[in-house]
């Protein structure tokens, strides 16, 4: 794209954005009230033992007696301030709780996302390019058991297998508990027990990529200015190079943004199977203990995030595609 | 017929996902003869390892039969997929059908909505759903549907859209059929390859999904399914490793059969994109 | 010679209808010279020029025979050295300008790479070779992407880069078959140009005999994959002695002859007048851009009579044509049909009225519901209008023996039918509605030439027959001239000239007809009579 016109895009897919957040809060609000029950009770948590102080206090954040419109308004103005509510469970904000367990997350869905789009990717134009040979079919075969394990398992069998068994690496946490490294040491420590999430959440994803690379390699392959390349001398490598592989990436970039939501809502399982401490682990105990305004607040919070990194896929595909101007 | 059999029985991993597919569902059928009685009720002594008295894949920490929650769960899970899908197909279909038949602002409109569903992190959702609608199978195969239909409604959108412009479908309407003529009559069956292929995908995807749903404690707490199996085996998983492993290959091997039918049948219905896999 | 081709034979993949995709195949291109490789579709001119070019695909192997390119023999080459000859000795052109250019990479950049790849250094080449194929400030169009160019635009593009490296031999692959007639006349005349200026060996591929006439200095008329006639172009056009050849040429629709006919004119049938129709594109956050598709198109049909409209790409005449039938809904105008305004009218509303006014599609391939028999395909419009399913079935059977279709094809899918057959379907589907307008959108210009004279009489028979008026599109001026009574000439979006067809064609008077017949190809020749087929 033109990188004069490159604020005005960025204006419109912010505002895009911003209706998007705007539509998910309202969608947290009806939530509540779709549920069976009094809100307030909903929120509270119908588990818990929540006292009538706490429910009066929600009672009044709502205006459960006013028009539901006038509530919706409360709501959305209450969110967009960020505040999310209270965890009553917790005794904390759930704007703070998330705060706090965010890091966590993004280091463990970026390791994932990164290691998955890279292997994936690599994986896929080695298949596409050796089309028919074993080592295509050896991919296509792993890609497609990967794709086809549930996540959570594959963390369980990697537990099993380099923890229990081989007792290589840590099958719990993110740092080792009472170690108190610092440092070096530290950053090693957390990359040890990084590993294995990171591998468990990335390789359904791996897989994913895999396959789609190597189904738009071979039908980009097909395209009639591959031909073109062709009849003019240019060799082989630098087809699939400057030709192939970067109209191939289109798909993958598109797709990168589609499943960025379920990348992170895998890693609700994933930090659930490692005891990871981020937002997913506590969405989990949030579910346990039916803690609602946690998991709304993980909720909204994990869709604003894919929004952003919507936005950030868009830009990309952008400065790829000369096209998308045009197309709007 | 026979052309569509010959093509897809070429695909060999195809005819290998649907013996898989079979078996897993004569399994299910089977299962309350196999298994007579509950797979909840104690049948031998806790933590024992496959193969000892009669358990077949051992027992688990309360002395049920780890093979008879895996038959009884094909039930749950092979249900779960079919029902869920059909619901998604419901309303992808009927979405995308209009959008993509009228174009213009209704195409504009169906469509942000559909993009909102697949930006917000669909699994988050269904979480969310069955836990505020408390865990039952309804409420799983309703949060299922919801977060599923968004790729059935783009698919069928851009078929619609495509074959709309298609000279065929201008000469119904030369002809003066009405519209819902036109969409079930003329355009549908032709978009009907790319549904069927979906159907097939997403029903792995549901069966993943409830698995999912029914680790983490959200599986309808009458019945037994593979999901809940391996959740409650995570826990003990050094002491008896069988408890999560068969389960976990359960869903692995029909997951993987759907995939492999998935893929026959693709090939079976859109010939020309069957190359590179021949 | 520049390129010798002896006994070439390429193999078919097993099951295909016939063996090979061309057998014994023996040509020359000498320096200087344009070769055309007429055929129709499936005839096996492409695999030729792909064989030659070495980018024959791996289903299709070699079996046999010799290619000299220079003296060089191409079969014995490696891989590598067959590259190093793409681009630099011999270099092709593609049928589709849009598909043929990287959508990524910047027009310049991909000339570029012609040249970079073979070891020689751009400096300014690039700006050079594309003003030297005529574009307007090639400077500008080095730096752009290829969506911003038109199709014309984009095939002097190719032209540009398939001759950065001056190579001797220049393969065109049908290069002008995707383009607008006054396109497609710029075109051959700057592939002509440069050729004569530089002494490059053409290998034409085309399958119009106006093209032929136009360029060739000698003609290879290939059928079912081989050659069944080669000499100078003179003979071959004037005095064709195979009789493939013949037909080939007997189906090209002649000039009309007098100086326009007139017509009787009766009472009219259709009254189009002040029709508009402007698309806006462009989503709710991003600028919108207006196209008027047709404006300023009045026209009156007379019972009976034929009009043709013509022009070319985008000039609004398919969406005009639909207007009629209400496929497009024009925002202002009238459309009288027998004096009843169609254009306000509901879905409900313009029921009555489809069974009177029928339409007949371009695309053989897309008119036909693929899912439905052809026995439904034809019976059901009336079956929609009520008529009782079996009168509609029995009368569906009647009409495929108007069209020559066995009553057999009843029960069978479209796919089993040939590109020409379907056409006779879609038109038998059209009559069962016993229209009295019937509107013909490019209803030949998808078909192989002799099946188009075919269609085309088949028109003309039941034209007469049921005293049928017709609205013809088309983009042909030969087929305009053959078929139609009076025409009008459409220009971006907009009526320009419209008249008795002998009267446009010998007296134009907007100069866009002018340019138009102008760019009719192979304009000076007129096609020998032949005579009646034996």
């Amino acid at each position: 794209m033109d990188p004069a016109r490159l604020p005005g895009f960025l204006l419109r897919r912010g505002i895009k954005a911003a209706v998007v957040i705007l539509a998910i809060v309202v969608c947290n609000f009806f939530l509540i009230h779709a549920a069976p029950g009094d809100p307030a009770s909903v929120i509270a948590g119908q588990s818990g033992a929540a006292d009538e102080r706490y429910l009066a206090q929600l009672r009044t954040q709502f205006g459960l007696d006013r028009p539901l419109l006038e509530q919706l308004w409360i709501y959305v103005r209450g969110v967009l301030s960020l505040d999310l509510g209270y965890s009553h469970r917790q005794q904390m904000g759930v704007a703070t709780l998330i705060g706090q367990r965010l890091p966590a997350t993004l280091l463990l869905t970026g390791a994932a996302f990164v290691f998955a789009v890279v292997g994936g990717v690599t994986l896929g134009a080695l298949a596409a390019r050796r089309v028919g040979t074993w080592a295509d079919t050896a991919i296509t075969v792993l890609a497609l058991t990967f794709y086809a394990t549930p996540i959570f398992w594959v963390g369980l069998m990697l537990v099993l297998l380099f923890s229990v068994v081989l007792g290589w690496l840590p099958s719990f946490g993110m740092y080792t508990v009472g170690a108190d490294y610092t440092g070096l040491t530290a950053m090693l420590d957390i990359a040890k027990h990084l590993i294995l999430p990171a591998l468990t959440l990335g390789l359904f994803y791996l897989a994913v990529y895999a396959r789609l690379t190597r189904a738009t390699m071979l039908e980009v392959a097909d395209q009639d200015f591959v031909k073109t390349a062709r009849a003019k001398g240019v060799p082989e490598g630098r087809i699939l190079r400057r030709h192939i592989l970067r109209n191939a990436m289109l798909p993958v970039i598109t797709f990168a943004g589609i499943q960025a939501g379920q990348l992170i809502g895998g890693s609700i399982l994933v930090e659930t199977v490692f005891a990871w401490p981020g937002i997913g682990r506590l969405a989990f105990e949030a579910l346990l203990a039916r803690d609602y305004p946690v998991l709304l607040g993980v909720f909204f919070c994990t869709s604003a995030m894919v929004v952003l990194f919507n936005l950030f896929t868009d830009l990309l595909y952008a400065l790829v595609d000369p096209r998308v101007e045009v197309a709007g | 017929m026979r052309d569509f059999w010959a093509r897809f029985s070429r695909n060999r991993g195809a005819v290998v996902g649907l013996v898989i597919l079979v078996l897993v569902m004569l399994m299910a059928a089977l299962a309350p003869v196999i298994f007579p009685g509950t797979p909840w009720d104690m049948a031998a002594a806790p933590f024992l390892p496959p193969g000892e008295m009669g358990m077949l894949l051992g027992s688990d920490s309360l002395g049920r039969d780890v093979a008879s929650g895996i038959a009884h769960g094909a039930r749950v899970s092979l249900m779960v997929g079919a029902v869920s899908t059909v619901a998604a197909l419901g309303i992808g279909v009927t979405l995308g059908a209009i959008a993509g038949y009228a174009g213009g602002w209704v195409d504009d409109a169906l469509m942000r909505f559909t993009e909102f569903f697949q930006t917000i992190p669909s699994f988050i959702l269904a979480i969310l759903l069955v836990a505020i609608f408390s865990p039952s199978i309804a409420s799983i195969v309703f949060a299922i549907a919801i977060v599923s239909w968004p790729p059935v409604a783009r698919v069928v959108r851009a078929e619609f859209l495509g074959l709309r412009s298609r000279e065929f479908v201008q000469a119904a309407e030369c002809l003066g059929k009405s519209r819902i003529a036109i969409m079930v009559g003329d355009i549908l069956p032709n978009a009907l390859s790319p549904i069927v292929v979906l159907a097939s995908l997403m029903v792995a995807t549901a069966i993943l999904l409830e698995s999912a749903l029914s680790f983490l404690g959200l599986g309808d707490p009458n019945l037994m399914t593979w999901g809940f199996l391996i959740g409650s085996g995570r826990s003990v998983i050094r002491l008896a490793w069988w408890m999560s492993v068969f389960p976990g290959v359960a869903i692995f091997l029909t997951v993987l059969a759907l995939n492999l039918v998935g893929e026959g049948l693709s090939d079976a219905l859109n010939p020309r994109l069957a190359r590179g896999r021949a | 010679m520049i390129l010798s081709i002896e006994g070439l034979t390429v193999a078919l993949p097993p099951g295909a209808d016939r063996r090979h995709a061309i057998e014994d195949i023996s040509l020359t291109v000498a320096q200087g010279e344009i070769l055309c490789v007429v055929g129709e579709s499936g005839s096996g001119k492409s695999i030729t020029a792909n064989a030659v070019m070495g980018l024959l695909p791996k289903n299709l192997p070699l079996r046999a025979g010799r290619m000299l390119l220079d003296g060089i023999d191409l079969r014995a080459q490696s891989p590598e050295a067959m590259r190093q000859l793409r681009g630099r000795r011999m270099a092709m052109i593609f049928q589709e300008p849009m598909t043929a250019l990287n959508p990524l990479m910047k027009v310049g950049d991909q000339i570029g790479e012609a040249l970079s790849v073979h070891g020689v250094a751009e400096r300014g080449r690039v700006v050079e070779l594309l003003a030297a194929v005529n574009l307007p400030d090639p400077a500008a169009i080095a730096r752009s992407h290829p969506f911003r160019l038109s199709g014309g635009q984009r095939q002097r593009v190719m032209i540009a880069m398939a001759l950065a490296l001056e190579p001797a031999l220049l393969i065109a692959d049908e290069p002008t078959t995707a383009l607008d007639v006054t396109t497609q006349m710029q075109i051959l005349r700057l592939i002509r140009d440069i050729q004569q200026r530089r002494g490059t060996g053409v290998l034409f591929i085309t399958h119009d005999f106006g093209v032929v006439a136009e360029i060739a200095d000698r003609v290879a008329v290939m059928q079912h994959g081989r050659i069944v006639e080669q000499g100078l172009a003179t003979d071959i056009l004037n005095h064709p002695q195979h009789p493939y050849t013949q037909a080939l040429i007997r189906a090209v629709p002649g000039f009309p002859k007098g100086g326009g006919a007139s017509v009787e004119r009766g009472p009219p049938l259709l009254q189009v007048s002040g029709v508009e129709k402007t698309y806006r594109r462009g989503g709710w956050f991003s600028a919108s851009t207006v196209v008027r598709a047709v404006h300023d198109a009045d026209f009156t049909l007379t019972r009976g009579e034929t009009l043709g409209l013509v022009g070319e790409s985008g000039s609004g005449k398919s969406t005009l044509a639909r207007c009629v039938v209400r496929l497009v809904t024009p925002e202002k105008g009238e459309i009288l049909f027998h004096g009843d305004d169609l254009r306000p009218l509901s879905r409900a509303a313009m029921k009555p009225y489809r069974r009177r006014v029928q339409m007949i599609f371009q695309d053989p391939y897309a008119s036909l519901n693929p899912r439905k028999k052809v026995g439904e395909i034809i019976a059901e419009g009336p079956i929609t209008h009520g008529t009782p399913r079996a009168e509609a079935w029995a009368r569906a059977e009647t009409l495929l023996a108007t069209v020559r279709l066995d009553p057999s094809a009843m029960d069978r899918f479209p796919h089993e039918f040939s590109g020409g057959q379907r056409q006779r379907i879609g038109i038998a589907r059209a009559l069962a509605m016993q229209p009295e307008l019937l509107i013909a959108d490019e209803p030949v210009s998808a078909l192989d030439v002799s099946v188009q004279a075919e269609v085309l009489a088949l028109l003309a028979e039941i034209r007469t027959r049921e005293n049928l008026t017709m609205l013809f599109i088309t983009h042909d001026l030969r087929v305009a001239a053959q078929v139609c009574d009076r025409i009008a000439v459409m220009q971006r979006g907009a009526i320009v000239e419209q008249g008795p067809v002998g009267q446009v064609f010998a007296r134009p008077a907007h100069p866009y007809t002018q340019q138009l017949l102008d760019s009719i190809p192979g304009r000076a020749w007129t096609p020998p009579d032949l005579g009646e087929v034996a």
